[in-house]
């Protein structure tokens, strides 16, 4: 009897004790696809959701438990600010677009300009998700429009699904950030892309305005990601940084 | 105002009259006759390039107007004024015909060559290299562009940098231009100008 009750104390104990740390990291943060690596070292412990930015908007406008929220692109968190949803969102880091062919470049891509032949395979961000409207943005600026219906396209939901169809060669090209070419840079050679049509990516975090948010973990999130370290970190990961002065 | 000398005007006959139609000193009822641009599929495209190549030909004539000691006469130095000011007025009609497409400022910064406006033969091979590049482009927009009101506009605009480098070159000493310039592809354009942009907050 004696002995039940002080393994039932144990336990309770223990489940206690397990507790806490979980309590005390319950910060949910939901970041764009592309932010996974590199905030998951700016700070480890949030419970991440990454996935498309416009997927986590909708996820968020739906009740989601969101704490903290971290747009590849300032449409959906400016769309959740107006809606009420979240905090006045800052500019934290940016990004470019590059083009990505596999490895080796096996169909000797050297230009975008060579996707007006037609008769490629192309993996792009679908018309949503902000890599895939920075990908069009981009292609109009670039007068190339006309690729997306001379070659077959594969619409992906995020960069996660791009990477990989022009990895295992499934698409001879794509369109994603910089960064990620850089993650994937074993599987993926990059191509550059005119300046001058180049759409400014912003990447834009905001706290969550909901019944129950943890705003003091947000509001240390968003700190530590806006701190010297964090944009050291977004710095070495590949990410632009906004000037001071529009922080 | 772009100030000719005699000699000037009759070497460029009529070019001074597209000048001060292109310079917006059209009579308001004759400006009011040309169609707004609604730019169609890829006519972003040449107004895309356009807005940020006058950006980068702005900046040279600002900088080169601003190197005092390069050689420049008072009155030359007047006109380099009046053309980067005429640019920042065709700057601001392009971005509102591309509307959300246009840049953002800080999207993009000019950089010159080292040394490149030191001295007048320096910033004059500059500028002609810069008006040169837009003048081939808007050619080639004029051709192509999809909207009429688009071609209307790369055509007043082509004017303009047509009369500006032929200044450029009648100051250089060259004969004055015979004929026009071929147009050039968005691809080695895009390439050329290129080098003349930064984009300090974002990854290189």
């Amino acid at each position: 009897m004696t002995k039940n009750l002080l393994t039932r104390a144990l336990m309770l104990a223990l489940m206690l004790g397990l507790a806490a740390p979980a309590a005390a990291s319950a910060l949910d943060v939901y970041a764009a696809s592309s932010l996974r690596d590199v905030f998951t070292k700016i700070d480890p412990a949030p419970t991440y959701n990454f996935l498309g930015s416009n997927t986590l908007q909708l996820q968020i406008e739906r009740g989601a438990p969101a704490d903290v929220f971290a747009s590849a692109s300032p449409t959906e968190a400016q769309a959740l600010f107006r809606g009420g949803n979240c905090q006045r969102p800052v500019t934290f880091a940016t990004n470019k677009l590059v083009m990505l062919v596999p490895k080796g470049n096996p169909k000797a891509l050297k230009s975008v300009y060579r996707l007006r032949g037609g008769g490629l395979r192309l993996a792009v961000g679908n018309a949503g998700v902000p890599v895939g409207g920075y990908t069009r943005a981009l292609l109009r600026r670039l007068g190339l429009s006309r690729v997306l219906t001379s070659n077959t396209v594969s619409n992906e939901a995020n960069v996660a699904g791009i990477i990989e169809k022009v990895a295992n060669g499934s698409a001879d090209a794509g369109f994603a950030y910089a960064t990620d070419a850089r993650i994937a840079s074993s599987q993926v050679d990059a191509i550059r892309l005119p300046r001058y049509a180049q759409p400014p990516v912003r990447y834009q975090v905001c706290r969550v305005v909901r019944s129950g948010v943890d705003a003091g973990g947000a509001d240390a999130f968003i700190a530590k990601v806006r701190s010297k370290r964090g944009r050291g970190l977004l710095r070495a990961a590949g990410f632009g940084l906004p000037p001071a002065s529009k922080r | 105002m772009t100030q000719l000398d005699r000699g000037d005007f009759l070497r460029l006959g009529a070019g001074g009259l597209i000048v001060a139609a292109t310079a917006g000193l059209l009579p308001a009822g004759a400006a009011a006759q040309v169609p707004a641009p609604t730019p169609q599929d890829d006519d972003v495209a040449f107004l895309s390039f356009a807005t940020t190549a006058e950006r980068a030909s702005r900046d040279a004539y600002r900088a080169a107007y601003r190197q005092a000691g390069a050689g420049f006469s008072r009155a030359e130095r007047s006109h380099l004024d009046h053309v980067a000011s005429a640019k920042r007025a065709h700057i601001l009609r392009l971005d509102a015909a591309l509307g959300v497409d246009a840049p953002l400022t800080g999207d993009f910064v000019t950089v010159l060559p080292k040394g490149a406006v030191a001295t007048k033969a320096s910033a004059l091979a500059l500028l002609h290299q810069l008006e040169t590049l837009l003048v081939r482009v808007y050619l080639n927009g004029v051709g192509y562009a999809a909207d009429s009101g688009t071609r209307v506009f790369l055509g007043r605009l082509l004017a303009y940098d047509s009369e500006a480098l032929g200044w450029l070159q009648l100051r250089a000493g060259q004969a004055s231009p015979g004929g026009l310039s071929s147009p050039i592809d968005l691809q080695p354009a895009a390439d050329a100008l290129d080098g003349f942009l930064s984009t300090p907050d974002f990854p290189d």
